[in-house]
């Protein structure tokens, strides 16, 4: 049967009795889920056993592409990679770039990886023809050598998402990395990839998909291009890609140090790795498939320590956070050596960031002592950074226990030092609460997939906007009238916690969609414009509201999944010194407290606003399960 | 078909801006195959390891169109101001 917009199949590959089978799009199920998390939600629900060990044969990798991807509209090149994380044990979701457009090229909607292979492998998957390799020759290499021999053999007209060292050990900390420069972030990923002995996928498609309407696709894709080429930011994010953000993120207390107890001082921050020390480093843009923006780049060190190292990266601004002001390092060069050496292990650089600081601090205090460490005082250096990511990945002494993140470290040092970190689940929040907390920060402690909030991100990720701002936002993202006025109530005359609901619903449409939610982008579409692009693409027809209700279908079903695991009311959280210390920011005290500033919060209070998000969403508020009438209104009654 | 001279082709091609992101190639393809496959586009875009562009082609199958040039964000592809209005 013709489809159009989807590819219509979905590959299916058993890893352990090395069977490959191809299953026609269910368009019913296409229509409920739409793509991307949307089609991975399902997909895993229905093919993962309850309680099965993350790092077993048991687990399910579901690859979906956005429905829009593999199109010519801007910024339409997402992949969702979802499976049960090996760091967090509830839903490990992640949205890279690439891949998805050659996936469907090649003819595929999804991809759904069971069992494990029983010797190294990687999977090659090259239009009709699927096929499971020896990775012998590659196991052992990081991911940018693998990445290049898979190049140099099959061709640069591949994509690839390939695991490194760290992965193959299993370290919890791992990630995949996609083209070498997008990552397949976070919880785990690479380990998942490496209980499963795979090494690589490499994807090409020459299949190519035909959309229901051709013309109003185009005439709709040349309007949104110019009305990018209008952005008035566009220069200075073409150029300095998330570096844009630097200088705020410093002064909203996402730049930290000495285990989050402050923010790194700001002059500091900005003189070593701020614009123009980027712009000391930054080489050539390196787009994603037919996107003009070109945030990502390379790096390239011309002179001083490290120099000639070349390295790609995608969200530059993460690596000056990770390791630039958290270990006080001295100039670019070190952040992008730390930088490189994680790429190529295939590390978490969020992970070992944190969880590194993590154990200096506790050292610090007399808490953890060398014996724990081999002996090694840690310091906040470029080389302690390098000395221990070598050792992670190699499992070798002290280093096994950073390998396995947060969880490592609460098993082998004991339950009471948990009390210290800054964590969900075992995982790095990206917002401290205690800086600002909009729907971004809360969407860190509530959010299906531990604290990483990608989900969240909205307006709110800066302090003090303006009440008319966010009201235009709420309308722009979609929200109903009776959930504006609910949203902007009570006390300060604004609820994060009700709004974080309709941020992640429009986050999720994105995602389904297949869209980046880079800011240039994602100010390019609003819901309407993505109905009219998804029934000009597919041919199916959803309007705003179905899209929403998807969206909501989507995050319910993932909450489902982690209930399933396990998880409850409690596992929604902040970290507990977060209601005890402040922040130290920009030398000021920065205490938990509402948006706006205007009080103090305490755990009855965050309380609250569990409730107020569990009532936004139809969920029990004692225990956060979605209620009954919910999952039938969702059509997920039989879940 | 007797073979074209390349100095009338209307496009410019500057490799050393080109960044990869093979938007022409996916455009290519729509207008002239009336699908998203750009691996069967007539022009081609070569990046090594996934980072320089070493290579751009325009195969021999290329109208000519000026199609591609339109929505090159980098500059790397320019119509020749004589043929920009026909391209439109």
């Amino acid at each position: 049967m013709q489809t159009f917009g989807y590819a219509g199949q979905i590959l299916f590959i058993d890893l352990s009795d090395r069977k490959i089978r191809r299953e026609p799009l269910d368009l019913d199920m296409a229509k409920q889920f739409v793509g991307g998390i949307g089609m991975s939600s399902r997909l895993l629900y229905d093919n993962i056993e309850p309680r099965t060990d993350p790092l077993s044969p048991s687990n399910t990798l579901v690859i979906s592409a956005g429905a829009l991807s593999g199109t010519v509209l801007i910024g339409a090149n997402k992949t969702d990679w979802s499976s049960k994380s090996p760091l967090t044990h509830l839903v490990q979701t992640a949205l890279s770039s690439g891949f998805a457009s050659h996936l469907k090229w090649a003819g595929y909607d999804a991809v759904v990886v069971t069992g494990r292979a029983n010797r190294p492998s990687y999977v090659t998957i090259f239009d009709e023809k699927v096929e499971i390799n020896d990775a012998g020759d590659i196991w052992g290499k990081d991911t940018y050598q693998a990445t290049n021999e898979l190049w140099e053999k099959y061709g640069d007209n591949c994509t690839i998402a390939c695991i490194g060292p760290a992965g193959e050990k299993l370290a919890k900390i791992s990630m995949a990395y996609v083209d070498r420069i997008s990552t397949v972030g976070r919880e785990g990923s690479g380990a998942m990839f490496g209980s499963k002995n795979l090494k690589a996928l490499v994807v090409r498609g020459t299949r190519g998909i035909k959309v229901a309407n051709t013309e109003a696709l185009l005439v709709k894709a040349d309007e949104l291009y110019k009305k990018y080429l209008q952005d008035p930011l566009l220069k200075e994010w073409m150029s300095l890609g998330t570096t844009i953000a630097l200088e705020n993120y410093g002064q909203i207390g996402n730049v930290v140090w000495k285990n989050w107890r402050e923010s790194y001082p700001l002059d500091k921050h900005i003189s070593r790795f701020g614009v123009q020390a980027f712009l000391s480093v930054r080489d050539i843009a390196i787009p994603c498939v037919g996107c003009p923006l070109g945030c990502k780049i390379l790096y390239k060190i011309r002179e001083g320590e490290f120099s000639g190292i070349e390295t790609p990266q995608s969200c530059n601004v993460g690596a000056a956070i990770s390791y630039g002001s958290r270990f006080d390092l001295q100039n670019y060069n070190q952040v992008i050596k730390c930088h490189d050496t994680a790429n190529r292990y295939g590390l978490d650089s969020i992970e070992v960031g944190s969880t590194l600081d993590f154990v200096i601090d506790l050292q610090e205090q007399g808490i953890v002592t060398k014996e724990i460490t081999d002996g090694m005082e840690l310091k906040r250096d470029v080389n302690t950074i390098l000395f221990w990511m070598d050792k992670i990945v190699k499992r070798e002494g002290f280093g096994d226990i950073l390998a396995d993140g947060y969880p490592g470290l609460f098993k082998a040092l004991g339950k009471e030092i948990e009390k210290y970190a800054i964590h969900r689940r075992g995982s790095s929040p990206d917002f401290d609460a205690r800086g600002v907390f909009g729907s971004e920060a809360f969407g860190g402690a509530v959010g299906i997939k531990g604290p990483h909030c990608q989900l969240a991100l909205g307006l709110t990720v800066l302090p003090g906007r303006r009440l008319e701002g966010l009201k235009k936002y709420a309308q722009t993202i979609g929200m109903p009238q009776e959930a504006i006025d609910r949203v902007f109530s009570g006390q300060s005359g604004f609820n994060a916690a009700r709004l974080c609901k309709y941020v992640e619903a429009w986050n999720t449409v994105l995602n389904m969609m297949g869209i980046c939610n880079r800011p240039p982008l994602v100010r390019l579409y609003d819901l309407p414009l993505l109905a009219e692009l998804y029934m000009a693409t597919t041919g199916v027809g959803l309007n705003p509201e179905e899209l929403l209700i998807a969206a909501d279908r989507t995050i319910t079903l993932l909450k489902m999944f982690n209930i399933r695991e396990g998880a409850n009311r409690n596992d929604d959280n902040l970290p507990e010194r977060y209601f005890t210390e402040p922040l130290l920011l920009l030398g000021k005290e920065s205490w938990l407290s509402d948006y706006y500033k205007t009080r103090r919060l305490s755990k009855e209070d965050f309380g609250q606003m569990l409730n107020d998000y569990y009532e936004e969403r139809g969920w029990d508020t004692k225990t956060g399960v979605p209620t009954k009438e919910t999952l039938m209104a969702l059509g997920l009654e039989k879940t | 078909m007797a073979r074209r001279k390349e100095a009338e082709c209307p496009i410019l091609v500057y490799p050393g801006k080109c960044t990869g992101c093979r938007t022409c190639q996916v455009r290519c393809s729509i207008r002239q195959i009336e699908e998203f496959n750009p691996m069967k586009s007539y022009i081609i875009i070569r990046r090594e390891h996934g980072i320089r562009t070493t290579h751009i082609e325009l195969t021999d199958d290329c109208t000519w169109c000026g199609y591609c040039a339109r929505f090159c964000a980098y500059g790397a592809l320019e119509l020749k101001k004589s043929a920009k209005k026909e391209a439109m």
